[in-house]
């Protein structure tokens, strides 16, 4: 057989690689996610042709609720471009023929690792969160039964103990990711490896928020509109990162999520912002941070 | 199982695709609850039940869910095309049921015993779809909670004072509960087990 023919076979997988049963399970729980949202609903994860640690339970996700007219956007760091987003796109590409886009705000699904778009989402939005290790209560206590007992009985004195303990030792909570949260007032919930910059974005979200996590087989949800806080104490409150002063380097943006990136030997550093699509956007729409290109040229 | 009389009424004509779009408006329902959806597909002549409700069992039901079946319609029609085209079991307890098809309300008064999971899997629970005659976002009931941004006023000529009572009491479980799903000729909103509810004062007296 030729490559041609083999390319122009009939594909052997289902729109979306998963089959229809495996569907059917992934959607029952992911309607039982949203409604109990916080809660992490078991689920029969498949394996899939990637391994784990590329999102396999935000690929299932992802696959159970996409459509042929979905228009979809993967990211990774707040990237397109990175091998993992890159992978992840073509997967869905080859197995679904669906329209790709890098732009925020023309994705009806977005998969994302680490970060949520500064873009603001919308309600047409579903953000599919691939994520690692979904029991917040998991290095407090390392078994199920036991953290599953915790949840049932809201009892998170434990977790509270845990970010105490970080201001006893450093003077301030020193979680920066999977910073821990309270779903309407129920529910504690690993917002997945987002940066705690991220969380404010995820309170009363206009967008439907899904959370798969592949090899921990937990799915959950967060529908719009429902309150997120982080955990925080009275004479602590919680705080995002801020880099005050700052401005991105290409796009002149202030008060975003920002990579630092090393320029040379010598220790000179930029900031850039994290989401590449709003950066990108913004220099599209004249913006200009003070190392872009074209500012020294209009600068001349 | 015995031979059919009459022929199965079809299912969707196109499983994979279908599916997806129902299931994309029963997501989207139970994500903005008392929000009303057009039914993306509409099967027909599926026993006793109505082509939304036929749509939704399609979309969720397979051999690993058990269908409890109120007695309206709970005919040998019904079962056969369930049975056919989803390959899931019918059950007489409640107590077993994934899934739940009503012919109304009426079911759920009283000591219903659908499965409202338990507390260290409230997974485990009931989801109950309700033929109801009509739906509209008017003054009935006053639902709050996630998926709604402030408050959505709900109603259904279905839904008397008494399965609303039920459906506080429901809410009042939280995390525990059931969910539900309404379905009419043409159309679908849901009630998750989250939403709180608040009776019209009128309706209340
Ligand atoms: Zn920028």
């Amino acid at each position: 057989m030729s490559l041609d023919q083999l390319t122009n076979e009939a594909p052997a997988y289902n729109f979306a690689y998963l089959d229809e049963q495996t569907k059917r399970m992934i959607r029952r729980a992911i309607l039982k996610g949203i409604a109990v949202p916080g809660y992490q609903v078991p689920f029969a994860a498949r394996e899939m042709p990637m391994p784990y640690g590329w999102g396999t339970g935000g690929v299932q996700v992802t696959a159970s609720v996409l459509g042929e007219s979905d228009i979809l956007k993967v990211i990774d760091q707040g990237a397109d471009d990175t091998t993992n987003a890159v992978s992840i796109r073509n997967f869905f590409a080859k197995t679904a023929n669906v329209d790709l886009t890098t732009h925020t705000s023309e994705a009806t699904v977005i998969q994302t690792r680490h970060r949520i778009p500064e873009e603001e989402l919308q309600e047409h939005q579903t953000l599919v969160y691939q994520v690692p290790i979904p029991e917040p209560l998991r290095f407090l206590e390392p078994r199920e039964t036991e953290t599953r007992k915790m949840h049932a009985l809201s009892e998170y004195g434990l977790i509270h103990v845990k970010l105490y303990e970080d201001i006893a030792t450093h003077g301030h909570i020193a979680t920066t990711y999977a910073y821990p949260v309270m779903v309407e007032g129920r529910y504690v919930m690993d917002p997945s490896p987002t940066p705690k910059f991220d969380n404010p974005k995820m309170h009363k979200s206009k967008a439907l928020q899904l959370f798969g996590a592949g090899r921990e087989k937990r799915i959950y949800a967060l529908p719009p509109h429902t309150d997120v806080v982080s955990l925080d104490f009275e004479d602590h409150p919680f705080t995002i990162q801020e880099w005050p002063d700052t401005k991105c380097a290409m796009c002149g943006a202030e008060g975003v999520y920002f990579d630092e990136v090393i320029l040379d030997d010598a220790g000179n550093n930029m900031f850039v912002c994290s989401d590449s699509d709003y950066c990108e956007t913004r220099q599209s729409e004249g913006h200009l941070g003070p190392l872009n290109a074209d500012y020294k040229e209009r600068m001349q | 199982m015995p031979m059919p009389q009459q022929a199965i009424a079809q299912g969707f004509t196109d499983l994979t695709h279908q599916s997806q779009q129902s299931f994309k408006a029963i997501m989207d329902a139970m994500a903005q609850p008392g929000k009303i959806y057009d039914a993306p597909h509409k099967v027909d002549n599926a026993g006793a039940l109505n082509p939304v409700a036929a749509m939704t069992a399609l979309t969720l039901c397979d051999a690993e869910t058990l269908i409890y079946l109120d007695e309206a319609l709970n005919t040998p029609e019904t079962r056969q095309f369930l049975a056919f085209h989803t390959g899931a079991a019918t059950t007489s307890d409640p107590q077993k049921a994934q899934f739940a098809f009503l012919s109304s309300a009426e079911a759920l008064e009283g000591d219903h015993n659908f499965n409202m999971g338990n507390h260290e899997y409230p997974d485990q629970s009931s989801t109950v779809i309700i033929a109801v005659n009509d739906l509209a976002n008017q003054a009935g009931v006053t639902l709050s909670g996630p998926g709604i941004e402030t408050s959505r006023a709900f109603a259904s000529s279905s839904l008397n004072q008494q399965f609303w009572q039920q459906a506080e009491a429901n809410n009042a479980e939280y995390p525990l509960g059931i969910d539900h799903i309404f379905v009419t000729e043409t159309q679908l909103a849901a009630l998750p087990r989250s939403t709180k509810i608040k009776l019209d004062p009128a309706q209340g007296e």
